[in-house]
Parts: C-alpha cells; structure tokens; sequence
C-alpha cells in the first residue's frame, strides 16, 4: 500500500522494546489454564505438601520475572532497600499489575517482629476453586505466594512465604492470608 | 416463601446424574429414585428426538402436566439441566441458562473436579442458593410440545393408547399394508419400518412419561 508505514522488524527479541502490552487477558482463559496446571501438579505428587511446594516454585518462576519487568516498567529501575518499601511495593504494583487491584490490607505481624501479613477477600486463582474438605488446608493460593516469594528473594529480602485461609465471622468463605516471614540474615528483631 | 422451583436435576452425556438439589417441602429423594428419574429424562428426552414430526429435533424442552413443569435446558455438548417448577413459572429458560454459566464457572474451572462425576464444588452451592432464591411464581395448563432449534413448535395432543390406534386406522386407509388393530403390538404384521419404530417410540415415551410423572409427583406440594 502507498504511504502506509511499516513497523520496525526486530530480529533480535532482546531488542524489543518492553513495551505494555496488552492491558487485558482473558480471565477464563487463565483460569482453565491455572486449573491444568493444578491438575498436572497433582498427577506427579504423592502427598498435599508437595503439590503446594510445586506451585510454589510456579509462582517464584513468575515472581522473579515480574520483578525485573516492574523495576523497569514502573519504578525507573530503581531499588528498593527498605523493607516497608518492598512491601509497599508487593502490596500495590505487583498486586495492580497481576491481578488488576491492590491487595486488601498490609498488616504487621503481633507476635513477631519479622512478619508481615497480605490479605485477600479471596484471590483472583482462587476464585472459581474449591477446594474438597478431605484436602484439608491446601490452598491453591500456594502460588501467589511463590510469586512473592520470587519477588522478595530477588530483591534482597530473603523470606518464607505461605498462603493460609483464615475464618472471618459472618461470611462463609474465609479470607486468604499470605503469611511473609523474613529470613534472620535481615537482622529485622533487633529493631526497636 | 412458595418456591418457585421444586427440584434441580443436572445429568451428563451419558444420562447419569452428577448433580440433584431439592427445594420442596419434602427434603430431598431417596437416591435410586433420583437415579431412575434422571435415565428416565435421559432416555425420554433421546426418544423425542426421533418422535418428532419435524426436523433436527434438538429434544423436548418443556413438559407441562397439571400439577408440575418441567423445563429441560440441553448444552452444545449434551449435558441436561432440568426443573421441576409449579405450573406456569416463568423465566425457566433464563435460570437454567444462568445455572449452565455457573456450572461452566465454578464446576469446570474447578482442578478439583473430574469431568462426567458427581459434582461436590462449594462454590457451586453457593453461587446456585443465590441464583434459585431469585424466582417466583405464576400458573396453567396440559400438553407436551415439542420445540425445534428455531422458534416455531408444533403442538402434538397428548397421545393415549387409544388415539394411537385410531391414528392407525386412519394409516391403513390409506394402504400402508395389511395389518389388524391389535392392543398386543407384538403381533403386527406386514407394517412399515417407520410407523413400526413410531408405535415403539410412542410406547416408551408414554410409559416412560407414566413412570417419570409417578416419581415426581407424590412429592409435589399440592
């Protein structure tokens, strides 16, 4: 065609620009696609905690990815050395970015000082799963928490991070909590 | 709080039943019972398809009896949702095209669920109680029709022993062969392949339709 113009063929995919990309993805397809891998995990395993470790290691693979993506996508490639930063950082780009929301609330564990907590009303995997009652406490949100775990890691803020339900009255399905414990090398209970 | 609706039935391609939920006033039913009626539906509903005086026939989608409906509502891949509501409810198609989308939500994309198995999916449950407790009520009348994917229908009388035979007689009249009007069918002779499979087909779907209205109806709230 005369006069159209023709976009810049990169031959080389790290040339590419990192781009936004599309916005939007299909939730359905996620879904089904989340539920194959759920499925597949679960004809390779024995026993619940494996499977939860499975997708766990899942979601560290996507933590560290989406780590380097926001870095440069949304803060400029700078870095965070703060720990509240970090979180803050989990809590609402990370969150907005994967799941098109910021996550519920930020809280700070009681009983010790190197906890914090991310609830969720309930997470956007978990939102067409439930659960069978002789699976106990699985919760396929295991992977959300490799996701953070994937991030905090490669940020410098080694941790143990775990998904649990957690009861609310009045409502009968409980709320989802991920449970981040920063590893003893941060030093974090020798703050005041 | 009249319930519009008296009872869910969800069956599988295969015409076992994978999903039952009762809102009558009786609590729910004995299990085989449950199990008979939903083949019952199965098979009645294949039945149809070939009963039909027109077309591609897609199967039956409404059954109206004097104290009950039943609206049956089959998916591209052959799944059957049906109610059993009071006489005239309205909106039945709506609902169970609704229940269809749940089921696609929260039974398929459950990793949990085995495909063709009964379903056990709480967020199923819930997300149902929510859509059932949006219906209500009207009333009226007596007759089975039979609708094609288009949206004309043909009305067919509701057809007794009796009528059969007098269709029957009207068929010889018009030399499809020799044959004597017989209540034993067993003992035709000399009859088109067809009308033979016609006769069989009307049989079955009348006992059939004697059977599934028997196991429905002592439990209906009159």
């Amino acid at each position: 065609m005369i006069g159209a113009g023709k976009m810049k063929q990169y031959t080389n995919v790290l040339d590419k620009p990192l781009s936004k990309g599309r916005q939007e993805v299909s939730l359905s397809g996620f879904a089904y696609l989340f539920s194959e891998l759920v499925q597949y995990n679960q004809t390779q395993v024995d026993n619940i905690g494996e499977l939860e470790r499975r997708l766990e290691d899942a979601g560290y693979a996507v933590g560290v990815r989406v780590l380097e993506l926001l870095c440069h996508r949304e803060k400029g490639n700078r870095r965070e050395t703060r720990l509240l930063g970090i979180l803050s950082f989990v809590h609402s780009t990370v969150w907005k970015v994967l799941f098109g929301k910021v996550a519920d609330s930020l809280e700070k564990g009681t009983e010790h000082e190197d906890e914090y907590m991310i609830s969720e009303k309930e997470l956007l995997v978990n939102r067409f799963i439930s659960v069978p009652k002789d699976m106990g406490s699985f919760n396929c949100g295991a992977f959300v928490a490799g996701i953070v775990r994937g991030v905090l890691d490669n940020a410098g803020f080694p941790a143990v991070v775990t998904a649990h339900f957690v009861p609310v009255d009045g409502q009968q399905r409980p709320r989802t909590t991920i449970l981040i414990k920063f590893a003893e090398e941060l030093c974090l209970d020798s703050r005041v | 709080m009249a319930a519009a609706i008296y009872s869910l039935y969800i069956i599988n391609k295969s015409g076992g039943l994978i999903f039952y939920k009762d809102y009558g006033l009786q609590g729910r039913m004995d299990t085989n019972d449950s199990l008979r009626l939903a083949s019952l539906w199965h098979s009645m509903h294949a039945i149809s398809q070939q009963l039909s005086p027109v077309q591609g026939c897609s199967g039956i989608e409404l059954l109206e009896a004097d104290t009950f409906d039943l609206h049956c509502f089959q998916s591209l891949t052959g799944t059957k949702f049906f109610v059993v509501s009071e006489p005239g409810t309205q909106n039945m198609e709506n609902l169970l095209k609704h229940i269809y989308e749940l089921y696609t939500d929260y039974v398929l994309k459950n990793p949990f669920y085995e495909m063709e198995m009964p379903i056990r999916c709480e967020l199923f449950d819930i997300n149902l109680a929510q859509a059932v407790q949006k219906d209500r009520v009207s009333y009226l009348g007596r007759v089975i029709r039979i609708v094609e994917n288009a949206n004309e229908s043909k009305r067919l009388p509701f057809v007794s022993m009796a009528e059969i035979s007098d269709d029957l007689d009207q068929f010889s009249s018009q030399n499809w062969g020799f044959f004597e009007p017989n209540p034993n069918f067993a003992q035709w002779t000399n009859f088109d392949q067809s009308l033979s499979t016609f006769i069989t087909n009307s049989c079955l779907s009348i006992t059939s339709l004697n059977l599934l209205i028997d196991l429905i109806e002592p439990r209906l709230f009159l």
